[in-house]
Protein backbone atom coordinates (compact mmCIF):
# COMPACT_ATOMS: atom_id res chain seq x y z
CA UNK A 1 0.00 0.00 0.00
CA UNK A 2 1.20 3.46 -0.73
CA UNK A 3 0.22 6.68 1.05
CA UNK A 4 0.36 9.29 -2.08
CA UNK A 5 2.20 12.61 -0.66
CA UNK A 6 3.94 14.94 -2.57
CA UNK A 7 6.60 17.99 -0.54
CA UNK A 8 8.08 20.64 -2.43
CA UNK A 9 11.62 22.17 -1.55
CA UNK A 10 13.87 23.64 -3.07
CA UNK A 11 17.51 24.07 -2.31
CA UNK A 12 20.94 25.59 -3.34
CA UNK A 13 24.66 24.73 -3.28
CA UNK A 14 27.27 27.22 -4.18
CA UNK A 15 30.74 26.56 -4.72
CA UNK A 16 33.85 28.75 -6.03
CA UNK A 17 35.95 26.88 -7.66
CA UNK A 18 40.13 27.90 -8.65
CA UNK A 19 39.39 28.35 -12.32
CA UNK A 20 38.45 30.20 -15.39
CA UNK A 21 34.56 30.03 -15.86
CA UNK A 22 34.99 28.22 -19.38
CA UNK A 23 37.03 25.21 -17.90
CA UNK A 24 34.27 24.85 -15.16
CA UNK A 25 32.02 24.42 -18.24
CA UNK A 26 33.96 21.88 -19.71
CA UNK A 27 33.42 19.85 -16.51
CA UNK A 28 29.90 19.60 -17.07
CA UNK A 29 30.02 19.63 -20.66
CA UNK A 30 31.98 16.92 -21.90
CA UNK A 31 30.93 13.75 -21.29
CA UNK A 32 34.68 12.50 -21.02
CA UNK A 33 35.53 14.65 -18.66
CA UNK A 34 32.22 14.42 -16.37
CA UNK A 35 32.77 10.86 -15.78
CA UNK A 36 35.97 11.78 -14.30
CA UNK A 37 34.11 13.54 -11.73
CA UNK A 38 31.19 12.70 -11.16
CA UNK A 39 31.12 9.31 -11.02
CA UNK A 40 32.92 6.42 -8.86
CA UNK A 41 33.18 2.78 -7.65
CA UNK A 42 29.80 3.06 -6.48
CA UNK A 43 27.81 5.68 -9.12
CA UNK A 44 28.30 4.82 -13.03
CA UNK A 45 26.93 7.10 -16.14
CA UNK A 46 25.02 4.84 -18.30
CA UNK A 47 24.39 7.26 -20.90
CA UNK A 48 24.61 11.27 -21.24
CA UNK A 49 24.13 13.47 -24.23
CA UNK A 50 24.72 17.37 -23.16
CA UNK A 51 22.15 18.88 -25.59
CA UNK A 52 18.48 20.43 -25.25
CA UNK A 53 16.47 17.49 -25.05
CA UNK A 54 19.60 15.29 -24.56
CA UNK A 55 19.48 12.40 -21.69
CA UNK A 56 21.65 11.80 -18.58
CA UNK A 57 21.26 8.65 -17.12
CA UNK A 58 23.36 6.93 -14.14
CA UNK A 59 23.18 4.81 -11.35
CA UNK A 60 24.54 2.61 -8.55
CA UNK A 61 24.21 0.66 -5.44
CA UNK A 62 24.89 1.72 -1.79
CA UNK A 63 26.57 -1.16 -0.49
CA UNK A 64 24.45 -3.74 0.24
CA UNK A 65 21.67 -1.15 0.23
CA UNK A 66 19.22 -0.24 -2.93
CA UNK A 67 19.88 0.22 -6.89
CA UNK A 68 19.57 4.15 -7.18
CA UNK A 69 19.07 6.05 -10.69
CA UNK A 70 19.13 9.71 -12.02
CA UNK A 71 17.47 10.04 -14.77
CA UNK A 72 17.62 13.52 -16.05
CA UNK A 73 16.80 15.31 -19.91
CA UNK A 74 18.87 18.84 -20.28
CA UNK A 75 15.45 21.38 -21.05
CA UNK A 76 17.88 24.15 -21.60
CA UNK A 77 21.16 25.00 -22.44
CA UNK A 78 22.89 28.52 -22.72
CA UNK A 79 26.47 27.74 -23.58
CA UNK A 80 29.08 28.71 -20.93
CA UNK A 81 26.49 30.10 -18.75
CA UNK A 82 24.07 28.21 -17.44
CA UNK A 83 22.02 24.64 -17.80
CA UNK A 84 18.26 23.09 -17.01
CA UNK A 85 18.03 19.56 -16.18
CA UNK A 86 14.75 17.78 -15.11
CA UNK A 87 14.84 14.55 -13.61
CA UNK A 88 14.12 12.20 -11.61
CA UNK A 89 15.47 9.43 -9.00
CA UNK A 90 14.23 6.04 -8.30
CA UNK A 91 15.43 3.43 -5.60
CA UNK A 92 14.81 -0.09 -6.87
CA UNK A 93 12.73 1.01 -9.66
CA UNK A 94 10.27 3.25 -7.27
CA UNK A 95 10.67 7.00 -8.14
CA UNK A 96 11.01 8.93 -4.67
CA UNK A 97 11.64 12.18 -6.43
CA UNK A 98 11.06 13.93 -9.71
CA UNK A 99 12.85 17.40 -9.98
CA UNK A 100 14.70 19.96 -11.84
CA UNK A 101 18.42 21.26 -11.22
CA UNK A 102 19.74 24.75 -12.78
CA UNK A 103 23.29 24.86 -13.02
CA UNK A 104 24.75 28.42 -13.31
CA UNK A 105 28.72 29.28 -13.66
CA UNK A 106 29.72 32.49 -13.27
CA UNK A 107 32.92 34.69 -13.22
CA UNK A 108 34.23 35.15 -10.11
CA UNK A 109 36.86 37.15 -8.59
CA UNK A 110 38.33 34.07 -7.55
CA UNK A 111 38.08 32.05 -10.31
CA UNK A 112 34.57 30.53 -11.43
CA UNK A 113 31.21 30.34 -9.23
CA UNK A 114 29.03 27.31 -9.38
CA UNK A 115 25.21 27.50 -7.68
CA UNK A 116 23.06 24.48 -7.63
CA UNK A 117 19.88 25.34 -7.47
CA UNK A 118 17.32 22.06 -6.76
CA UNK A 119 13.35 22.48 -7.38
CA UNK A 120 12.09 19.09 -5.89
CA UNK A 121 9.08 17.27 -5.93
CA UNK A 122 9.53 14.53 -3.27
CA UNK A 123 7.30 11.96 -3.66
CA UNK A 124 5.09 9.50 -1.67
CA UNK A 125 6.81 9.94 1.84
CA UNK A 126 9.93 7.62 1.30
CA UNK A 127 9.55 6.57 4.92
CA UNK A 128 12.34 4.00 4.96
CA UNK A 129 15.12 2.92 6.84
CA UNK A 130 17.67 4.16 3.54
CA UNK A 131 16.77 7.38 3.79
CA UNK A 132 16.61 7.75 8.13
CA UNK A 133 20.45 5.98 6.67
CA UNK A 134 21.28 8.75 4.36
CA UNK A 135 20.31 11.38 6.35
CA UNK A 136 21.34 10.96 9.50
CA UNK A 137 24.30 11.66 11.51
CA UNK A 138 26.45 14.31 9.43
CA UNK A 139 23.45 15.28 7.09
CA UNK A 140 22.28 17.64 10.25
CA UNK A 141 25.33 19.57 9.41
CA UNK A 142 23.03 20.99 7.07
CA UNK A 143 20.14 21.31 8.59
CA UNK A 144 20.36 24.97 9.12
CA UNK A 145 21.82 25.59 5.89
CA UNK A 146 19.27 23.41 4.29
CA UNK A 147 15.91 25.24 5.81
CA UNK A 148 17.39 29.44 4.98
CA UNK A 149 19.03 28.71 1.82
CA UNK A 150 17.51 31.24 -0.88
CA UNK A 151 18.99 31.78 -4.12
CA UNK A 152 21.55 34.10 -3.99
CA UNK A 153 22.38 33.97 -0.28
CA UNK A 154 25.97 34.09 0.74
CA UNK B 1 -5.79 8.85 20.42
CA UNK B 2 -2.82 10.98 20.83
CA UNK B 3 -0.23 11.13 17.46
CA UNK B 4 2.75 12.64 17.09
CA UNK B 5 2.38 15.63 15.20
CA UNK B 6 5.52 17.34 13.52
CA UNK B 7 5.73 20.88 14.11
CA UNK B 8 4.35 23.00 11.65
CA UNK B 9 6.77 24.07 9.11
CA UNK B 10 5.87 27.99 9.35
CA UNK B 11 7.59 28.15 12.90
CA UNK B 12 10.30 25.73 11.69
CA UNK B 13 10.97 28.29 8.97
CA UNK B 14 10.75 30.92 11.38
CA UNK B 15 13.05 29.53 13.84
CA UNK B 16 15.53 29.19 11.70
CA UNK B 17 15.49 32.42 9.43
CA UNK B 18 17.69 34.54 12.51
CA UNK B 19 21.27 33.97 12.38
CA UNK B 20 21.66 33.80 16.13
CA UNK B 21 19.46 30.78 16.05
CA UNK B 22 21.04 29.32 12.94
CA UNK B 23 24.11 29.78 14.99
CA UNK B 24 22.51 27.51 17.84
CA UNK B 25 21.67 25.11 15.50
CA UNK B 26 24.90 24.44 13.66
CA UNK B 27 26.32 24.20 17.50
CA UNK B 28 23.63 21.71 18.33
CA UNK B 29 24.30 19.32 15.80
CA UNK B 30 27.89 18.62 17.17
CA UNK B 31 25.92 17.40 20.09
CA UNK B 32 24.32 18.70 23.16
CA UNK B 33 25.14 21.95 24.93
CA UNK B 34 24.38 24.36 28.01
CA UNK B 35 22.30 27.45 27.43
CA UNK B 36 25.88 29.23 28.50
CA UNK B 37 27.80 27.37 25.81
CA UNK B 38 25.28 28.33 23.19
CA UNK B 39 25.11 31.69 24.28
CA UNK B 40 29.06 32.43 24.51
CA UNK B 41 30.16 32.65 20.96
CA UNK B 42 26.90 35.41 20.38
CA UNK B 43 27.06 38.85 20.69
CA UNK B 44 23.97 38.89 23.43
CA UNK B 45 23.14 38.44 26.58
CA UNK B 46 22.08 34.95 28.18
CA UNK B 47 18.85 36.38 28.71
CA UNK B 48 18.59 36.83 24.97
CA UNK B 49 20.16 33.71 24.14
CA UNK B 50 17.45 31.57 26.56
CA UNK B 51 14.87 33.57 24.29
CA UNK B 52 16.10 32.77 21.25
CA UNK B 53 16.45 28.86 22.71
CA UNK B 54 12.23 29.12 23.87
CA UNK B 55 11.61 29.87 19.86
CA UNK B 56 13.46 27.09 18.79
CA UNK B 57 12.28 24.69 21.35
CA UNK B 58 8.62 25.73 20.66
CA UNK B 59 9.15 24.82 16.82
CA UNK B 60 10.82 22.01 18.26
CA UNK B 61 13.77 22.09 16.90
CA UNK B 62 15.23 22.18 20.44
CA UNK B 63 14.76 20.05 23.85
CA UNK B 64 16.14 20.84 27.16
CA UNK B 65 16.72 19.71 30.54
CA UNK B 66 17.58 21.06 33.59
CA UNK B 67 20.11 19.24 35.51
CA UNK B 68 21.01 20.56 39.07
CA UNK B 69 21.65 24.50 37.81
CA UNK B 70 22.34 23.51 34.16
CA UNK B 71 20.10 23.64 31.50
CA UNK B 72 21.40 21.09 28.32
CA UNK B 73 19.97 21.39 24.88
CA UNK B 74 19.44 18.79 22.75
CA UNK B 75 18.90 19.47 19.13
CA UNK B 76 15.38 17.16 18.51
CA UNK B 77 16.21 15.68 15.26
CA UNK B 78 12.35 14.44 14.53
CA UNK B 79 11.70 17.50 13.77
CA UNK B 80 12.83 16.77 10.35
CA UNK B 81 10.31 14.94 8.73
CA UNK B 82 11.14 12.44 6.00
CA UNK B 83 11.47 14.68 3.45
CA UNK B 84 14.05 17.01 4.48
CA UNK B 85 16.27 14.28 5.81
CA UNK B 86 16.01 13.04 1.72
CA UNK B 87 16.37 16.82 0.64
CA UNK B 88 19.37 16.64 2.98
CA UNK B 89 20.99 13.45 2.16
CA UNK B 90 20.78 14.85 -1.64
CA UNK B 91 22.16 18.07 -0.47
CA UNK B 92 25.02 16.22 1.23
CA UNK B 93 25.70 14.42 -2.20
CA UNK B 94 25.92 17.16 -4.55
CA UNK B 95 28.44 18.67 -2.24
CA UNK B 96 30.87 15.33 -1.74
CA UNK B 97 30.01 15.72 -5.94
CA UNK B 98 31.34 19.15 -5.81
CA UNK B 99 34.54 17.97 -3.53
CA UNK B 100 35.30 15.45 -6.07
CA UNK B 101 34.79 18.05 -8.76
CA UNK B 102 37.53 20.75 -7.83
CA UNK B 103 40.04 18.04 -6.96
CA UNK B 104 39.43 17.00 -11.14
CA UNK B 105 39.61 20.77 -11.85
CA UNK B 106 42.87 21.14 -9.59
CA UNK B 107 44.55 18.12 -10.52
CA UNK B 108 43.75 18.75 -14.72
CA UNK B 109 45.08 22.45 -13.97
CA UNK B 110 47.53 23.17 -16.96
CA UNK B 111 50.63 23.86 -15.27
CA UNK B 112 51.55 27.22 -16.90
CA UNK B 113 48.54 28.43 -14.71
CA UNK B 114 49.09 29.98 -11.24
Amino acid sequence: MTQRSVTHATFCVERVFDCPPARLWRAFADPAEKVRWACHDQWRMEEMTFAVGGREVAGGRDPGGPFWRFDGTYLDIAEGERFCLAYTMSRDDVRVSASMITWEVFADPAGARLTFTDQGAYLDGHADPAEREAGSGAGLDNLAALLAAEPGAA
Amino acid sequence: MLQYQPPPLDALFQALADPARRAMVERLTAGPASVSQLAAPLPMSLTAAAQHLAVLEAAGLVTSAKVGRVRTCTLDTAALSQAEQWINARRMAVGAQLDRLGDYLAATKPDDEP
